[in-house]
């Protein structure tokens, strides 16, 4: 590997470097992607800014029922924090399956979300917690709803001059039930063939409201409208959830690649939401 | 390229070493600073063989630039003996059996360390999550497991 | 004392002895017992310095140009930019070896750097050695190479046709073997009641050692002496391979091979080791060449692809009658060692049974997919994996017992095997069924499984077994011997010089062991001195299950070479005859006064003051079987195991989750118990990997798999919980009785694991590796024709 290493001393001096319009410029943050795209041979930056000193893009914080992520926090500092244990449990479940111990210190929710990989596990999570994602340049800022902030693999609408600094999202209530599920090729160190988040609201045994991603089975994670919809407002009995499988891998856009088949993590993209809701049931 | 210098607490002890940016910790461990224990097997970070400790957090050093460890804390295996006195995981690991061609250890022996610095009392599935980002083609796992095991028992002793 | 050891090692015995020896080796100081390895404490604090591990100053970095495409013809190949650049000090082509250019434990066809034709995409154009990595990546980009692509096969099928394109002039058949037949197969096939036939095929496999291929060579102009560091498993051979290629005298080319970062076969072969030493020839300085991950999977050898159809004839009565096996391997574009895989394959395929009539064929063809070499289990695993489902199907079909059908046809000692040579060495295979039989996980199976079905709710859980006979050593007709040197310096220390080299799987610790035992002496007198061609004698390769007993038996026969001459020296010192002195536990003593005695130590000190130091060399050869067949076939010692594994399997994804594996090997008998065990687990994660996981992807020559991210090993969140039970059966001509263990736990784990996903869930697989999208398909499969 050959480049130029900097680092930025604050937040400012980061965008100010960022509006300078260097191509061939990186943001190191974790490194546990970027790293290996250079190693191998996918980019050759001349230059990588470090931002892990920006305290801005640090911290987890609740306030007014909503909960802030710097874009620097680690898959386990979230896989290990408590309050999002409590207020959003598919994130907490997601982060603290990603690669190993070493990856998940040092692998960022931030980093995660701007590599835009359709297999990032947190990304299902963000997606059913509704949550948005900050972005910030030298010149102004702006906030983007994390269904729009993806347009195809590795592709994202963040600028050249901009940072990512933080991602928020309401903190689950009482009613709220979330969870996270993935099937790698192993235990551990495993990219995901399909995962699948849903955040739901039940009252009474009944699906208020249900918000359900799946990952690694399309350009960018899915929604599924038509599962959520068929869901809403039922109870979680056994042919219910045997439906909203069939409907949520009907919703599934899977290929088949080297970790597995098209068919397969369709299949399984329903499978997982029906493990997940008879959990719940 | 111009070479950069770094200051850092390298295994209880302030270093300055001179280092070409792009280095990684692996390289400036091994090339610069005759550290050979931490082991390169695949520089993807997919095999932990060099795994470090970086402010006590197990890493792949191999996905870390030698530029970041300036001002923080770094241990390899080549700082955990006490001159000729080994610490209860090494002691365990040879007592037990869990080396056998030993590429793989220094890594496991750091994410061990890092385990049991931060829970002494692991059941058998945290140990195994522990070591999970630490492949070993050898010995099937199974005595680095009950290594780790004996250790923390021995340590809670203590 | 010394008689003792000659005893167990020449003589035959009479059932009374063997019994008092069982009870006279019950007390050993060291043989059977746990010993830490004495590797280990520089290993635990990272004081080893592997091959790879050496940095000197001006040290130059190599790298290897490797082919852009699987099968082309060079056309033009120019090195004058990657020369000019700054910082690189020397590129080489094919035109700067001054030898043979090729290199192949049994045919040198591979090439070291081609000339006009590329065959795989690892194959080997042009070395750069340069200042730093940076320069030398640098100067391989500055290569210019002009290909004309030519049609690549992928597999033996291909190969075969009439109009298939030759990968070499010779033809696409790499070997083929065809074994005397045994009596009349067709006539057995037909006069058996029931006769399966059935084909399996297996993928190619990686050896993923976690230090991959490299090191650092020198060369010592003066002396005229190359020095090559590197992963290693023959230094000696290596030292032939490399004078072949460089026109060197071997004996001016030092080799030092341990220790090696794991090997299990893939660093049986030359990899880096005449690369470096031409660039240390050329440039005069040291060089160091470490390869990458991906490069590792590319170029080097893998465990071969191979397809093989058994039909097997079975009577009414259980009894089976015959069997006639053809395999077909894919070898890649070279021979390397092939041929005697193939041969290996072809002796394991009917496993530890007896059939009056069999015949046994196989061809290893050229393609140019990955290239095919030694790996662990050497062709057994590819053939095991079926047989032993083939074997379950035919236990099923009468209704008995798995092992029950096992232990009525498995062979016993001075039986003729189903290839017709006669078994004149230890056969434990029944007694591993009998303590299979025995197990707590095989006898309450039934609810053992009961228990879990219920607990789990998207589970289903099935027991499976499966045996198999591994060949150890390197069979008829190939060299297969050991040198081992034994010196007591003043002082007292022993040095025990073999060329063995520590590869992981502990030999370094069982030899110290077997010395310590034999003369008499502390283990910690000992220091091994190991791998070195220029400080340690010829033992052989490291491969073959070989170690423990060819290095152990030239080790007893050091010690018995050593015992007269301690007298002698005793003798020398109190001027008295020899017969009045005995040498006794690391002592010679007077028969008359026994607590008059001389240490090891003392016995140096006199032989060093008069000017003759203590030093002996000990030798073995391997004996052979009563048969020929050639290149190897057949081989005398077999090591028998039974495995038996539980697995869970998940009904909704089809992942097979493996909970247990219990490995019941007869190795003769287990030197350290700690070794035996450690190679048990090792094995049984390796042969999981095989059925589960691990694929090495070739489409149309080129590597969809080229790392850890797309090879997939078993993690420990992956593996099961195991037990070894070590089933001993002594071997009058092996030392201390024992034979080998390195690959036979690998091979059968992977039809247990099949055998038991069959109990679970009933259905069965002809391919390698079973995913959780085959599993499921199968079992969609299953319950389409049931509904039917």
């Amino acid at each position: 590997m050959k480049f130029n290493y900097r680092r930025a001393g604050s937040l400012k001096e980061a965008l100010e470097i960022l509006s300078e319009g260097d191509e061939s410029l990186k943001i190191l943050a974790g490194g546990t992607d970027l790293l290996v795209m250079i190693q191998d041979k996918l980019i050759s930056p001349g230059v990588l800014l470090d931002i892990n000193g920006l305290e801005e893009l640090k911290g987890i914080e609740e306030s007014n029922g909503r909960i802030r992520l710097g874009a620097l926090v680690s898959h386990g500092q979230i896989a290990a924090d408590k309050l999002l244990r409590e207020k959003a449990l598919p994130l907490v479940e997601s982060c603290g399956e990603v690669g190993s111990p070493q990856i998940r210190n040092r692998g960022t929710i931030g980093g995660n979300l701007v590599m835009a990989s359709p297999s990032g596990d947190s990304i299902p999570a963000l997606y059913v917690l509704g949550a948005e994602v900050s972005l910030k340049s030298r010149d102004g800022e702006r906030v983007i709803p994390i269904e729009d902030f993806f347009t195809g693999v590795k592709k994202c609408v963040i600028r050249p001059d901009e940072l990512l600094i933080s991602i928020t999202f309401p903190a689950l209530g009482p009613d709220d039930r979330g969870f996270f599920k993935k099937l790698g090729q192993r235990k551990a160190l495993a990219i995901s063939k399909v995962s699948t988040a849903a955040v739901l609201t039940l009252r009474a045994g009944v699906v208020v409201s249900i918000r359900i991603a799946l990952g690694a089975v399309g350009t960018t994670v899915l929604r599924a409208p038509r599962t959520e919809a068929f869901l809403t407002g039922k109870s979680l009995a056994p042919e219910v959830i045997t439906e909203a499988a069939r409907l949520c891998a009907e919703e599934s856009r899977a290929i088949t690649d080297i970790r597995s088949t098209g068919a397969y993590r369709d299949e399984m993209a329903g499978l997982l939401l029906a493990r997940g809701l008879e959990k719940l049931a | 390229m111009e070479e950069i210098t770094v200051q850092f607490m390298l295994n209880g002890k302030a270093v300055r070493v001179e280092t070409p940016p792009a280095f990684t910790l692996l390289r400036l461990l091994r090339e610069r600073l005759g550290l050979t224990g931490t082991k390169p097997g695949c520089e993807r970070g997919e095999c932990g063989a060099c795994t470090v400790l970086l402010d006590g957090e197990p890493v792949n050093s191999c996905l870390i630039l030698a530029p970041q460890v300036e001002g923080r804390e770094v241990l390899t295996i080549e700082g955990l003996a006490d001159g000729d006195k080994l610490n209860p995981i090494q002691e365990a690991f040879i007592e037990k059996s869990a080396v056998q061609c030993g590429y793989c250890i220094p890594g496991m022996i750091m994410s061990a360390t890092a385990l049991l610095d931060t829970n002494p009392e692991p059941s058998r599935d945290e140990i195994k999550t522990a070591i999970s980002g630490n492949l070993c083609r050898c010995t099937g796992y199974t005595k680095i497991i009950r290594a780790i095991e004996v250790a923390a028992e021995r340590i809670r002793k203590r | 004392m010394g008689e003792r050891y000659t005893f167990l090692n020449r003589e035959p015995l009479n059932l009374s002895s063997y019994k008092f020896l069982l009870l006279y080796m019950t007390s050993y100081r060291y043989i059977g017992r746990r010993v830490p390895r004495i590797d280990a404490r520089d290993k635990v604090t990272g004081r080893t310095v592997y091959s790879t591990d050496r940095y000197s100053e001006n040290m130059l970095r190599a790298r290897v140009l490797r082919s852009s495409l699987p099968h082309a013809k060079i056309i033009r190949l120019d090195v004058s930019r990657a020369r000019e650049l700054p910082g690189v000090e020397a590129v080489l082509t094919h035109e700067d070896i001054p030898g043979h250019n090729g290199f192949g434990i049994v045919t040198p066809n591979w090439p070291v750097l081609c000339v006009d034709r590329v065959r795989y995409r690892g194959d080997a154009l042009a070395l750069v050695a340069a200042r730093d990595e940076e320069t030398a990546e640098e100067a391989l980009s500055l290569i210019e190479v002009e290909y004309e692509p030519l049609p690549i096969i992928e597999t033996p099928e291909e190969a075969l046709r009439e109009d298939a394109p030759l990968i070499h002039e010779g033809g696409n058949i790499q070997h083929s073997m065809d074994i005397p037949p045994k009596g009349d197969v067709e006539k057995g096939l037909a006069e058996s009641d029931i006769v399966i036939e059935e084909t399996y095929s297996t993928q190619f496999m990686e050896h993923a050692y976690l230090e991959t291929e490299g090191g650092v060579a020198i060369y010592d102009e003066e002396e005229g002496v190359i020095t090559v560091w590197c992963g290693d498993q023959y230094a000696f051979r290596d030292q032939l391979q490399i004078a072949r290629s460089l026109d060197w005298d071997p004996l001016k080319i030092r080799v030092i091979g341990s220790p090696t970062g794991g090997a299990f076969g893939g660093k049986d072969e030359i990899s880096v080791q005449i690369h470096l030493a031409l660039l240390a020839y050329y440039t005069k300085k040291p060089v160091r060449l470490h390869w990458s991950r991906e490069e590792s999977i590319v170029a080097g050898p893998k465990r071969h692809a191979m397809k093989t159809t058994f039909r097997i004839g079975m009577g009414n009565d259980g009894k089976l009658k015959a069997i006639d096996v053809k395999v077909v391997a894919n070898t890649g574009a070279y021979d390397t060692i092939a041929g005697p895989v193939l041969n290996l394959s072809l002796e394991s395929s009917p496993g530890p049974y007896k059939y009056p009539q069999s015949r046994f064929r196989g061809i290893s063809v050229y393609t140019n997919n990955a290239m095919g070499g030694e790996f662990r289990g050497f062709g057994a695993a590819q053939v095991v994996f079926g047989l032993e489902q083939e074997l379950d199907k035919l236990a099923e079909r009468l209704g008995m017992d798995p092992i029950e059908f096992r232990l009525l046809n498995a062979v016993e000692e001075g039986d003729i095997s189903a290839l017709g040579h006669r078994l004149q060495t230890s056969v434990g295979i029944k007694e591993t069924l009998e303590a299979a039989r025995k197990t707590d996980l095989w006898r309450d199976r039934e609810k053992i499984k009961r228990d879990l079905n219920a607990a789990a709710r998207y589970k289903k859980f099935g027991v499976g077994v499966a045996s198999e006979w591994h060949a150890v050593g390197l069979g008829v007709g190939l060299p297969d011997f050991s040198n081992i040197i034994v010196e007591i310096h003043e002082g007292g220390e022993i040095i025990l010089r073999t060329g063995a080299i520590e590869i992981g799987q502990g030999n370094l610790t069982a030899y110290a062991q077997m010395l310590a035992e034999a003369l008499g002496c502390d283990i910690e007198k000992i220091k091994v001195i190991h791998g070195d061609t220029f400080e340690s004698p010829d033992s052989g390769t490291v491969t073959a299950s070989r170690s423990i007993l060819i290095n152990g038996n030239a080790i007893l026969d050091a010690v018995k070479t050593l015992q007269p001459k301690l007298i002698e020296i005793a003798a020398d010192k109190f001027g008295i005859p020899g017969d009045e002195l005995e040498y006794s536990d690391g002592r010679v003593s007077f028969r008359s006064d026994p607590d008059r005695t001389l240490t090891l130590a003392e016995l140096a000190d006199h032989a060093g003051s008069s000017g003759v130091p203590i030093k002996v060399t000990g030798t073995a050869v391997f004996a052979t079987s009563d048969k020929d067949f050639g290149d190897g076939l057949p081989h005398n010692y077999y090591t028998y195991i039974t495995q038996i594994a539980l697995v869970g399997v998940d009904t909704g994804t089809g992942e097979v989750e493996v909970l247990k594996v219990i490995s019941l090997p007869e190795m003769g008998k287990a030197i350290n118990v700690d070794g035996v065990e450690g190679q048990c687990e090792g094995a049984v994660v390796m042969g999981q990997g095989y059925t589960l996981y691990e694929n090495v992807v070739v489409e149309k020559g080129e590597f969809k798999t080229t790392g850890f991210a797309t090879y997939i090993l078993p993690t420990a969140l992956d593996v099961p919980e195991q037990e070894t039970v070590i089933v001993e059966k002594f071997e009058k001509s092996g030392p201390f009785g024992a034979k080998g263990v390195g690959e036979a736990p690998t091979v059968p784990v992977t039809p247990a694991i099949v055998n038991a996903i069959y109990d679970a869930v009933r259905v069965r697989f002809k391919k390698l590796p079973i995913t959780p999208e085959a599993v499921l398909e199968k079992m969609r499969d299953l319950a389409g024709t049931e509904e039917r």
